[in-house]
């Protein structure tokens, strides 16, 4: 296993949105816009390689029993130390996504890589493993907050492609979330699973 | 490694320990920054919304009993203005705050959004409309009371977006309300 | 695979009627509604109409040879039916990009993602309005009055009432109940005369197209709410789309409960929810939504609901 091959499957083979159908909380409630779906995406992806990295380090001095306790803990923390260092030096990122950070512990990507990978791999493995996933991750949310903000208000990055006047407002909203999520894994079916 | 009473409450001690250890010293690098930030934010909306000052608002805040609060401005020693936190339960989506500057004869000097969650490209659009230069719908320069047209009053509702508007009025009226209030007491 | 063994999703009929025929009699029981529109809104309506139907047909025929690579269902009517409904639930001075766009919505997303005709959770035409209604929520509630002269594209626009009711601007025992039964109101193309409606609805009734449960259903669960909130009932029932969806929407084959009991169920519910959103919702109209979340509930209603085909004692015996 090679680190190239363990990022590539995590960002196409088990991209956590539109394969593994984790973590749906964040992706329908962030994507508003392709801004906040990449911030979100970001920060999701700097705790996943840290306590990826952190639960393989520790996987041998970890008792059993108690494992999911700890990996938890360990993600409670990363997680509170990124609201901490968000909020003092970018508050304006942190005023859109504040809401959105702690709910980054209980986001089910992070408990389902240190369980399924980091706990059985290398440091090193598990940290290209975090970073594969955090990164398809991230992909997929930019790309459903463009879809969304593009036909919702007709601009995407700030960047105006038609009157905002065209926009369906109902992909902005919470039903647009379900609907567009819903097209885009039946596009990535359509395309990687061709059989 | 095997799960004993032992060796199962050890690591989650240690973990707890150290992992407590890691966030106390982020917190001490961070608390002045964020205080720091948080301060700065609302120096800079109170700023936006009223005229000149060289006094520290944030010091001098008064909190009324209904839950507002009033931030009087002075510049060299004399009243400019008052910007009042102000807020309405009855927007399309519940509570919004927002932060409206007042003149010394209660004059809106300028206003600004909090926080929201109403729709999108409707009742969201309130930051731009009630403050949209040279129309109908500008409030600046307005004074109590604030009504809009279909109630008989002279402020056009944001287009499809009526209820947003009138808990909009609803909260201006508030916070005007405890500006006069504020300046009848000594 | 044998060519004679037929799979399709339920409800199962043994009969003569085919699935064109349902629909070709639904259409003609719309028919005096759709008269009503065309002479009350003129121009604007037949545009709204022609593109709302030429939409759905077109997206049901692109979706079924391109996308499914499946035989080509648009024989059965069943898109032309959803465009008609589709057209008489919108303003008709909306514009006709918007139209194709609900037309999109509604038989690409709500009809043929979910594999077509009876496989669809939720009525594809109000799927459609409530797209629009969400999405353009100024060009959807600004409605033109009803203007007699043919042709006048350019008539004066207001809320209906329901909404003028709503925002307190209104009496409701101020509105003669005269220009509600003909039609004399603001409101979506399809919605404005409860006479029209009447009328297709006994056609169904007496061609045996529908039941009456479900639409009895629905405005007794909206009289219900009205008499304990204290309301005057009949102004509610012959306001908004009220009729247009108890008689035409709400009985939609594949969304609606299969037995008696549960159209009632169904019903009732409908006019509880719609008669809620009314009073106390943020919306003046709640029809809609109100039909699609008892569409949610159909497979549940089904389930518990089921018709009974032998006594409890034979079942047990049947199962042993």
């Amino acid at each position: 296993m090679n680190a190239l091959r363990i990022i590539f499957d995590g960002i196409v083979k088990k991209n956590p949105t539109f394969v593994l159908i984790l973590g749906m909380c964040p992706t329908l409630g962030t994507t508003s816009s392709a801004i906040t779906g990449m911030s979100m995406g970001l920060a999701t992806l700097f705790v996943l390689m840290c306590s990826n990295m952190a639960v393989s380090a520790i996987k041998s001095i970890v008792p059993d029993k108690v494992r999911i306790p700890v990996y938890i803990v360990v993600i409670a923390s990363f997680v509170t130390i990124l609201q901490m260092v968000m909020q003092a030096y970018l508050p304006s990122l942190y005023a859109t996504l504040g809401i959105f950070i702690p709910l980054i512990v209980v986001n089910c990507i992070l408990l389902g890589r240190a369980e399924a990978f980091a706990s059985k791999n290398g440091v090193f493995a598990s940290l290209c493993d975090g970073l594969g996933v955090g990164v398809g991750f991230t992909l997929a949310l930019t790309l459903l907050g463009s879809v969304r903000e593009i036909l919702g208000t007709g601009a995407v990055f700030g960047c105006q492609l038609y009157s905002a006047d065209y926009g369906a407002l109902l992909f902005v909203l919470a039903p647009g979330a379900f609907i567009v999520l819903g097209l885009l894994i039946a596009l990535f079916n359509r395309l990687y699973n061709n059989e | 490694m095997k799960s004993t009473l032992l060796t199962m409450t050890a690591s989650l001690c240690g973990l707890a320990l150290l992992v407590g250890a890691a966030l106390a010293g982020v917190n001490i690098l961070t608390e002045k920054p964020i205080a720091e930030a948080q301060a700065e934010a609302r120096r800079q909306a109170i700023a936006a919304v009223l005229p000149e000052f060289d006094n520290n608002p944030s010091e001098e805040a008064i909190v009324t009993p209904d839950g507002l609060t009033l931030f009087p401005a002075t510049k060299n020693g004399e009243e400019v203005g008052t910007a009042v936190e102000t807020y309405s339960d009855n927007g399309f989506s519940g509570r919004f705050t927002i932060l409206a500057g007042f003149d010394r004869d209660g004059r809106v000097t300028g206003f600004r959004v909090l926080s929201h969650s109403e729709t999108p490209g409707l009742g969201a659009k309130m930051g731009e409309w009630f403050s949209a230069e040279g129309t109908s719908h500008d409030v600046t320069g307005h004074t109590q009371p604030f009504t809009l047209k279909n109630h008989g009053g002279d402020i056009d509702a944001i287009t499809g977006a009526t209820i947003t508007s009138q808990a909009f009025m609803e909260a201006l009226n508030r916070a005007a309300e405890a500006c006069a209030n504020k300046n009848s007491e000594p | 695979m044998n060519e004679k063994l037929i799979f399709s999703t339920t409800p199962h009929m043994h009969t003569a009627r085919t699935v064109r025929g349902s629909m070709l009699h639904v259409l003609l029981a719309l028919l005096p509604a759709v008269f009503c529109s065309l002479y009350f809104f003129g121009v604007p309506a037949l545009m709204v109409l022609c593109v709302s139907v030429a939409s759905c047909v077109a997206v049901e025929w692109f979706v079924t040879k391109y996308m499914l690579r499946r035989q080509a269902t648009i024989g059965d009517c069943s898109a032309v039916l959803t465009g008609v409904l589709l057209a008489l639930n919108l303003p008709s001075n909306l514009p006709l990009w918007m139209v194709a766009a609900g037309a999109i919505m509604a038989i690409g997303i709500a009809k043929m993602a979910f594999g077509g005709l009876g496989c669809n959770i939720f009525n594809p035409a109000l799927v459609g309005r409530v797209f629009l209604l969400i999405s353009f929520p100024v060009a959807m509630t600004s409605w033109p009055l009803p203007d007699a002269a043919f042709g006048s594209a350019d008539g004066m626009t207001g809320a209906t009432i329901l909404s003028m009711v709503k925002l307190g601007n209104m009496e409701p025992a101020s509105i003669p109940s005269s220009d509600m039964i003909w039609g004399s109101m603001g409101g979506s193309m399809g919605e404005v005369s409860a006479a029209a409606l009447l009328l297709g609805f006994v056609y169904l009734l007496v061609v045996r197209i529908i039941k009456w449960h479900i639409p009895v259903a629905i405005v007794a669960g909206l009289a219900l709410v009205d008499i304990l909130a204290g309301y005057p009932v009949v102004f509610d029932i012959f306001s908004g789309g009220l009729l247009l969806g108890a008689i035409f929407m709400a009985t939609d084959y594949a969304t609606s409960p299969m037995t008696g009991r549960g159209m009632l169920l169904y019903g009732l519910f409908i006019g509880i929810i719609t008669a809620s959103i009314r009073r106390w919702g943020a919306y003046p109209e709640g029809m809609s939504f109100a039909i699609l979340i008892m569409n949610g509930f159909t497979p549940l209603i089904n389930r518990y609901m089921h018709p009974r085909r032998f006594s409890p004692k034979q079942r047990k015996e049947v199962m042993a």
